[in-house]
């Protein structure tokens, strides 16, 4: 299994978030998880990611085969974490080249390979930068630094594809990006779709997922998982709303 | 109450205001006589007033200060990285070393080789730092920059620090006049050689005439120990333009005043100051504009990167007069603090007598962005290396402002030592 989460309970602060959520990914998969606001979606993936600010109160949290919650953020990600960020922070005077090389270099080492020679390694991101229609200046602008919303989102997917990530988390990728951006983003999530490679896709809309087609999705309410099933029900959801889900729950309960 | 203080105790006495007459006979023994009586009767500043209110001198006022000796260092300056190709003048100690620097042109002139008083324009100085330079100022460089010269190949003026002695003294004296229409540019640099600390004091006055342009690094790297006092002071005619960088690393104490009056229409400044400040280190930076005239601009950067038990200060004054419509002025100051006992003061202080101007200011302290953190982090780079990239980007977005680059490089590379950054930096 690439990821195994058993009865997962979150609290940030005195508040608890999740509240005994469950998933299962195989390696392959694409999982998208739906909810309302509040939910729990970023709860979930900033857990994953590695999050210092949220406490994991219950449960377990298993990734090939690894207890996650004993590795720090960077290991995470030396492991092959890889999380694309709902709101991409800002960096000023640390310029792209920079972190996308450290971050490269770094993922080396940790498979003690040589640093990349430089050469290489820009013939490598051009090669990215093309397929997500980046203009090569990005380069050599600091990290995400006066990017608008549809450039920092791009950025992300650009990182994805240069570190290859087992498990990618895409944490509300599809906000902010207008329907060009969107088609471009999702045409680099669909070229690291591979047998060996999990995907999660967080998102409120229908929208990427009719270009990133998802295996299995889940809808998240209030901290646990209420529904699953495959990609007919993202079209119910578009239909419906989330209200059937929810109020099936508490009667469900009752 | 203010303790008179036995200056005759401290080592300095009319012997070495009569030695420096000598030395730089330029200004008239007269005068240095009076601003060492004037000296003599001003008390210390002291932290009650409000313009040192976070700087203490009970300490300084204690310490004697010896006269310095010429020294015979010729180089290789230890640790001095910069490699000038362009016109460089060397002072150490002090005094001008001709055999150290390019041959004089019409541009510049030194004082201690100038004879004709009236050749040169120095203002009479009345606070306490400022009149003991003018009693004891042994040297300076007048620069007359009247060709266009680009920032890549700025005027150099080193002045080396090669103290035999504990707070031996150095007074500089500098004066630095744009002609109309004239680009051009000069780095200063303040250099210690060795394991002595001593306490200089600089004045720099600058004029740039209509028009003219005039990029102004000023680097300081003394002794940890050291007491450095330096005040800059630059009058703008209209439409033209001063950028300076102010880097500072630090000591006992950094002191500098900058003021930069904005006296003609459409001139305008653009101030940088970055301050590391470690250990021990007291850095205290005084900015001054004075927006006196229609259309006038500045925009002020200052940051501090504050270890250790280390403090750093910052008073940002802005004075936009009456006579001052359509000016703009935005003032940033921000301060990292990378330890519980680090110390950092900002004060902005804004003062509008007009009310068609825009007015923007900020202060920042506080720890590395968590947030900024994390990012870096979960992109794999470790704790150690994902807070040292987060301290170097905060310096190299002010440092990139300089264009001269392999100057720039230099600076990074001198930044990373002192903060004893273990990471590769280069982006090429």
């Amino acid at each position: 299994m690439m990821l195994i989460i058993k009865d997962l309970h979150v609290s940030i602060g005195d508040k608890a978030i999740l509240k005994g959520l469950n998933l299962s990914i195989n390696p392959g998969e694409v999982h998208a998880i739906m909810g309302p606001n509040g939910s729990g979606k970023s709860t979930l993936a900033n857990v994953l990611a590695g999050r210092e600010d949220y406490q994991i109160t219950q449960g377990s949290i298993e990734y090939q085969g690894l207890d996650l919650t004993r590795l720090s953020t960077d290991e995470r990600a030396l492991q092959g974490i890889f999380m694309s960020f709902q709101y991409p922070v800002e960096i000023p005077g640390v310029s792209n080249l920079y972190l996308l090389k450290s971050a490269l270099n770094a993922q080396r080492k940790k498979q003690n390979l040589p640093e990349i020679d430089a050469m290489d390694f820009l013939n490598i991101v051009r090669e990215v930068m093309k397929q997500l229609q980046i203009d090569e200046t990005y380069l050599y602008r600091d990290v995400n630094t006066g990017f608008s919303g549809g450039e920092k989102k791009r950025n992300e997917i650009l990182q994805l594809l240069l570190l290859k990530p087992s498990l990618c988390l895409l944490d509300e990728t599809d906000s902010g990006l207008d329907i060009d951006a969107l088609r471009i983003v999702a045409d680099g999530i669909n070229l690291i779709r591979d047998p060996k490679r999990s995907i999660i896709v967080i998102t409120h809309y229908q929208r990427l997922l009719d270009h990133v087609v998802p295996d299995v999705v889940h809808i998240l309410s209030a901290g646990k998982m209420v529904a699953e099933g495959d990609r007919s029900l993202v079209a119910r959801l578009e239909a419906e709303g989330y209200e059937p889900f929810l109020e099936k729950k508490t009667a469900g309960a009752a | 109450m203010s303790t008179m203080v036995l200056h005759e105790d401290r080592g300095l006495d009319e012997k070495q205001v009569q030695k420096a007459a000598l030395a730089c006979p330029v200004w008239p023994l007269k005068q240095r006589l009076h601003a060492f009586q004037t000296w003599q009767t001003l008390p210390v500043p002291s932290v009650r007033d409000e313009a040192w209110k976070y700087t203490s001198l009970a300490r300084f006022e204690k310490l004697a200060l010896n006269p310095n000796k010429a020294s015979t260092h010729r180089g290789p300056f230890k640790g001095f990285p910069f490699e000038i190709k362009s016109p460089a003048f060397y002072f150490i100690n002090g005094r001008f070393a001709a055999d150290l620097s390019s041959p004089l042109s019409d541009e510049i002139r030194i004082l201690s080789q100038t004879l004709a008083p009236e050749n040169v324009d120095l203002a009479q100085n009345s606070g306490y730092f400022e009149s003991l330079n003018s009693a004891l100022f042994s040297d300076g460089a007048v620069l007359e920059l009247q060709k266009n010269r680009n920032e890549e190949d700025p005027i150099y003026l080193v002045f080396l620090h090669d103290a035999d002695e504990n707070l031996a003294m150095q007074h500089l004296r500098h004066h630095i006049r744009v002609k109309t229409n004239v680009h051009s540019a000069c780095v200063l640099m303040d250099w210690n050689l060795n394991d002595i600390a001593d306490f200089s004091t600089q004045i720099i006055d600058i004029d740039l005439e209509e028009k003219a342009e005039l990029n102004c690094l000023h680097l300081r790297k003394p002794h940890r120990s050291g007491y450095h006092y330096t005040k800059t002071s630059a009058q703008l005619a209209a439409e033209s333009k001063l950028i300076h960088f102010n880097l500072d690393f630090g000591a006992k104490l950094v002191r500098n005043e900058l003021t930069v009056s904005l006296l003609g229409e459409k001139a305008r400044c653009e101030l940088n100051g970055l301050a590391l400040a470690l250990g021990h280190d007291h850095i205290d930076n005084h900015t001054q504009i004075r927006h006196l005239a229609a259309e006038t601009h500045s925009q002020e950067h200052y940051r501090g990167i504050i270890n250790d038990k280390a403090v750093n200060i910052f008073h940002g004054h802005i004075l936009v007069a009456a006579t001052a419509p359509q000016s703009n002025a935005e003032q940033h100051n921000k301060n990292i603090l990378l330890s519980a006992q680090a110390e950092a003061y900002a004060q902005p202080q804004l003062e509008i007598y007009n009310k068609e101007v825009q007015c923007t200011h900020g202060a920042t302290i506080g720890d590395l962005d968590e947030e900024a953190l994390f990012y870096l982090r979960s992109r794999g780079l470790s704790d150690l290396i994902s807070r040292q990239l987060l301290i170097l980007g905060f310096a190299h977005n002010l440092l990139a402002t300089i264009q001269n680059i392999p100057l720039q490089h230099v600076l990074e590379t001198l930044i990373k030592a002192e903060l004893a950054l273990t990471f590769d930096f280069d982006t090429e």
